[in-house]
């Protein structure tokens, strides 16, 4: 992935691409304004904000490309599918994408025994021997349909439930269940303290980290970096 | 000591074939990497492999690189892109000369001459198969090739479906027997994604070991105790290969990485954008759509509109120095580790194979050069990560950690709540209609057979990695979107119809020619029972 410099591009190129993405009065700005309204966009589309800068290469070619013309007889994608799921995928050690469904006849069934019904997220936590650790509920709105999920501990079993509540009758139905996801197990602190300032710590160190000291862009290596970087060197390594 | 380098280069390109339209635009990234990559590094290590110069690299061609490489209808489409190009070469020439300029010539005569001697290569050395190239140098033992999944799916985030996991690497494996009539020994992991587990997958087809994201080991519990200077051995016996950080990082950073030095070549600039339309138009898209032609003029020069013109021969000093730094890096980091390490260290040093030639002009030049260091290095060898097992190696045993070498190092690239994370709703209930159908109408016959087979592949180019990546950067965003569902609409139009005992054979017919990859998949492989 070769993330090059905005600066680099030429100033009827930073025009096209500030057309493609309908930035306002494009044709009058100047080049260090049409920069500053692009990495503006871009930025604001990050999650991230020390995220690198984007590749334009393509952004150049993504221009009014010829619809793909389908094929006879496919039908449109539907919003929904006439099921209910529920599913997850981790998107790091923290947090997961939580995604589900419910079909139509399953929210008929809601409505009838109880129309003031509601819909939670319920995760469950289980530990490495498959004991139920800890379960908590996420209040989500009947027109949502996906979540980001904190995911508190690490080298920890998750499954979400999609959970009805009754409140006329006070009780709950699980309308249905993802997948079991695990977390990766934590760097154990024991171990980090046996070798923090040692020549083992430069050798880790050395493998994550460019010559001039930069750290990859990743929280648990950041954590990890910090705590062995932390205290006296023993070995002068 | 012997400092051992292990370059892994992985040559991908995702399925962009459109057999419907004369000229489809992004069929133009598969010819300018055929151009400006693939045949310039295989032309390079032929001419080390003529001088005697040893040397071994390891290069991974996707499955879909692989389908593209050897179609008729594109093979024969490159020819007429690289007599275009050449055309448009003659009419610069005539253009630059007026001009008088002499770097402006020099380096247009290196894209003509690259342009003719590609032509001459594709015809009659390759006989249009620029994956003979690969394979000749593989069976003389100059390269290791290996395979990555079907389509180069993201596998994290798969992870809860495991046929369909299954499915990528098996037809990864198969694509390489098909190709290269041998099992491929290593996998590349697109992305270099990574969850705990994975490696299961890659036993039962065969593969010894695989490649991992840099912080992939130095997260694992236990620690790893030699950093990522040696490979690991997973429980079931795949062995692990984790990217060397800090010396991908001299060529990979976009700050202060070798390509971004202001005497080379600027990507950006190519008369496709910078030369008026009456001129340019018959080189470009249509309607009117600006496209690089690969005809560039100016140096990177800096943070400026106003470049340089480029000049090829500070460029190939540069490219000199820079070769002699990179072993210069090498060998200072070998010293470190030399009273640490209780082995010689094995660097593995990957990268995506398009950066040489491709994004990186002078790249494939750098390469060469580096090859050249090493093969009179007494302190230096290039080697393949097969060759390196193959020397009997007491490997920690261990687990890798979930990883990727995207942006944060695990999956928010290509799950992002933002951009693109919806396709997922529509790739998992695709993938479950898949297997149902597996299950429902196993060993099915002629024209269900066909449809069913045809169902498998659109699953498998829905998964690729490539899709949700473009709409998460948003580059190419609206094609990818469109493609992606493209394929999901086929896989709906398999099931509705399986479901009514109904064989839609003009969508059959023209599904298989319009997207004809993997002529050998077996939609039996979408059975969860082939798994177990």
């Amino acid at each position: 992935m070769v993330l090059l410099n905005i600066d680099a591009l030429s100033t009827s190129e930073l025009q096209y691409i500030a057309s493609q993405e309908n930035i306002d009065d494009w044709e009058e700005l100047s080049r260090e304004e049409l920069i500053d309204s692009i990495n503006e966009l871009y930025d604001g589309m990050s999650e991230d904000p020390n995220k690198g800068t984007h590749r334009f290469l393509n952004c150049l070619s993504d221009v009014q490309y010829t619809k793909l013309m389908n094929l006879p007889g496919v039908e449109a994608l539907p919003d929904e599918y006439l099921e209910t799921s529920i599913h997850m995928i981790m998107k790091d050690p923290f947090w997961a994408y939580v995604f589900w469904s419910i079909s139509p006849n399953a929210k008929s069934e809601c409505i009838d025994r109880d129309s003031d019904y509601r819909i939670f997220i319920r995760t469950n936590a289980f530990d490495s021997a498959g004991k139920r650790i800890e379960t908590y509920d996420i209040n989500v709105g009947q027109g949502d349909r996906s979540w980001t999920v904190a995911l508190p501990w690490m080298d920890t079993t998750y499954q979400m439930d999609m959970v009805a509540e009754y409140p006329k009758d006070k009780v709950f139905e699980v309308l249905a269940s993802s997948e079991k996801i695990s977390t990766p197990p934590a760097i154990d602190p024991t171990v980090i303290e046996s070798i923090r300032g040692t020549a083992q710590a430069s050798l880790i160190i050395s493998s994550i980290s460019t010559k001039t000291g930069e750290m990859m862009n990743n929280k648990v290596v950041s954590d990890l970096f910090s705590k062995l970087n932390s205290g006296s060197n023993r070995e002068g390594a | 000591m012997n400092n051992q380098l292990a370059f892994v280069l992985n040559a991908h390109m995702p399925f962009v074939r459109h057999v419907e339209y004369d000229r489809f635009l992004e069929e133009d990234w598969l010819f300018e990497a055929m151009n400006e990559c693939y045949l310039p590094i295989l032309r390079m290590m032929n001419g080390l492999m003529n001088e005697g110069i040893k040397f071994q690299l390891t290069f991974s061609l996707s499955p879909t690189l692989c389908a593209m490489l050897t179609d008729k209808l594109l093979q024969e489409r490159f020819v007429g892109y690289l007599n275009l190009h050449i055309e448009l070469g003659n009419k610069e020439f005539e253009r630059i000369k007026v001009s008088g300029d002499e770097k402006a010539l020099r380096t247009l005569e290196l894209y003509r001459s690259n342009l003719a001697m590609n032509l001459e290569d594709f015809e009659n050395l390759y006989k249009r198969n620029i994956l003979e190239g690969f394979k000749q140098l593989s069976e003389l033992g100059y390269l290791e090739l290996i395979t990555t999944a079907a389509t180069h799916a993201f596998l994290p985030a798969y992870e809860s479906k495991p046929v369909a996991v299954n499915a990528q690497v098996e037809t990864g494996v198969m694509s390489h027997a098909y190709n290269f009539a041998s099992q491929p020994s290593g996998f590349w992991l697109p992305e270099c994604g990574y969850y705990q587990g994975l490696e299961k997958y890659l036993k039962s087809s065969g593969i010894n070991w695989m490649h991992l994201a840099a912080q992939s080991l130095i997260l694992s519990d236990p620690y790893v105790k030699r950093g990522n200077y040696a490979p690991i051995q997973c429980r079931n016996g795949v062995y692990g290969f984790a990217r060397d950080y800090s010396l991908t990082s001299l060529v990979w950073s976009n700050t202060t990485g070798y390509p971004c030095d202001k005497d080379y070549r600027e990507f950006y600039r190519d008369i496709g954008y910078d030369l008026p339309l009456d001129y340019i138009r018959p080189y470009i898209h249509e309607p009117d759509v600006r496209v690089f032609t690969g005809f560039k003029y100016y140096a990177i020069t800096g943070k400026t509109d106003q470049k340089i013109l480029y000049d090829p021969d500070k460029a190939a000093a540069k490219v000199r120095l820079h070769a002699k730094n990179f072993v210069y890096n090498v060998r200072q980091k070998g010293l470190l580790l030399d009273s640490i390490l209780d082995i010689d260290p094995v660097y593995t040093l990957s990268f995506d194979c398009e950066l040489f030639g491709h994004w990186w002009y002078e790249g494939v030049s750098w390469l060469e050069n580096v090859i050249r260091e090493c093969s009179v290095a007494d302190d230096m060898s290039l080697i393949t990560p097969s060759n390196y097992l193959e020397q009997g190696y007491d490997a920690q045993v261990m687990e890798p950690s979930f990883s990727s070498w995207g942006e944060g190092g695990f999956s928010g690239v290509w799950i992002d709540n933002s951009t693109n994370a919806w396709i997922y709703r529509h790739t998992f209930e695709a993938i479950k209609n898949m297997e149902e159908l597996a299950v429902r109408f196993s060993q099915q016959a002629s024209l269900k057979q066909r449809l069913l087979n045809q169902a498998a592949r659109e699953t498998l180019l829905l998964m690729a990695s490539d899709w949700p990546f473009m709409i998460h950067n948003r580059t190419a965003a609206s094609f990818a979107q469109e493609t992606l569902s493209s394929h999901i609409k086929n896989l709906n139009l398999v099931y509705n119809s399986m479901c009514k005992n109904a064989v839609n054979t003009e969508w059959l017919v023209k599904a298989e020619k319009r997207n004809n990859i993997f002529k050998y998949i077996d939609y039996n492989i979408f059975n969860p029972e082939h798994l177990s």
